[in-house]
């Protein structure tokens, strides 16, 4: 245990920056497990809470940031980019702006707390024109609300953290392979993830040439664009005789959609 | 959203390949878009 915790002393404020760096910019990196450990080791007396918190913190807030610019800068497409990135299902980004719809600006400091938001929110508030300065302070005060629910988490286990630790790299041979268990069993949660969703959904999709040929052969289609209204009206426009229905209008608005025709879907 | 809409009953769904993005990407015609407030018909627009 003492090699354990000599290493997290040695690496932990480190592996804590780049973890949540990494994790927040959308690259499927494990960082809660660091975070626990540095609660952990403070409970032990080796090291503080403030210092992963405020690492974490900055990290959390470095990686929101850049996504905030790149949503301001390139709009919907960034969105696209951050859920292929972070292997989440494409449904992701009306999700996440149903929770913007929902809680407005407030999702910024809820959204560390949901997998798949995290990483959306700071480019959908981008997109949407809020100031720099407003987003900065509540996606600060969601990241700090984050990192000290994790690091309190590791607080509050303590000792038998470390054992869970110990155990885990005996079986595993060595702090190496426990590493790399952790993260394939975090990799093929992500894969299972996307794998059901296209195994659930089992259309097949039709290709924008083929669309286009059925419309041009004057087949009776109906286009619903899903697309959410804040980003309809960013782009101006939509596909030729396209309804539009945000996803958070489809329960009330779905007997507009008519049963006898052939209907095609889009999103962004 | 295709399953939820068969949920409904509406069976002949099927999604769009690229989405709207893959649709401006093929350089396909688009109709300016307007709310339904304003006008129910949307505008020509493109080729």
């Amino acid at each position: 245990m003492n090699a354990t915790i000599e290493f997290l002393q040695a690496y932990g404020p480190m592996l804590v920056f780049t973890s949540v760096l990494l994790e927040q910019a959308g690259i499927p990196v494990p960082c809660t497990p660091w975070l626990i450990a540095s609660g952990a080791l403070a409970r032990l007396g080796h090291g503080t809470l403030a210092l992963p918190i405020a690492l974490a913190a900055v990290a959390a807030s470095i990686g929101h940031l850049a996504w905030f610019f790149a949503g301001r800068r390139w709009g919907s497409r960034v969105l696209r980019l951050v859920c292929r990135i972070s292997l989440e299902p494409d449904i992701c980004v009306q999700r996440t702006e149903n929770a913007f719809t929902r809680y407005g600006a407030r999702a910024l400091i809820i959204a560390p707390f949901i997998p798949g938001l995290t990483t959306l929110a700071p480019p959908l508030a981008g997109m949407s024109g809020m100031p720099m300065r407003r987003f900065v302070v509540l996606d600060l005060v969601g990241d700090l609300l984050w990192v000290s629910t994790f690091v309190g988490i590791g607080w509050v286990a303590g000792e038998p953290f470390f054992k869970l630790v110990q155990a885990a790299m005996t079986y595993a041979g060595s702090a190496a392979g426990a590493l790399a268990i952790v993260l394939a069993l975090y990799l093929l949660y992500k894969a299972l993830q996307h794998v059901r969703f296209t195994t659930q959904l089992r259309v097949a999709r039709l290709s924008a040439g083929e669309l286009k040929t059925r419309l041009d052969q004057g087949e009776d289609l109906l286009l619903v664009d899903l697309r959410h209204r804040r980003e309809v009206e960013e782009s101006g426009t939509t596909l030729p005789g396209a309804l539009q229905i945000s996803p958070d209008e489809l329960d009330r608005r779905h007997a507009e959609i008519s049963r006898g025709r052939d209907v095609v879907l889009f999103c962004s | 959203m295709a399953l939820r809409l068969k949920r409904r009953g509406i069976n002949r769904v099927r999604p769009l390949q690229g989405g709207y993005a893959g649709w401006v990407a093929e350089g396909y015609p688009l109709q300016r878009w307007v709310p339904a407030e304003t006008t129910s018909t949307a505008l020509a627009f493109g080729s």
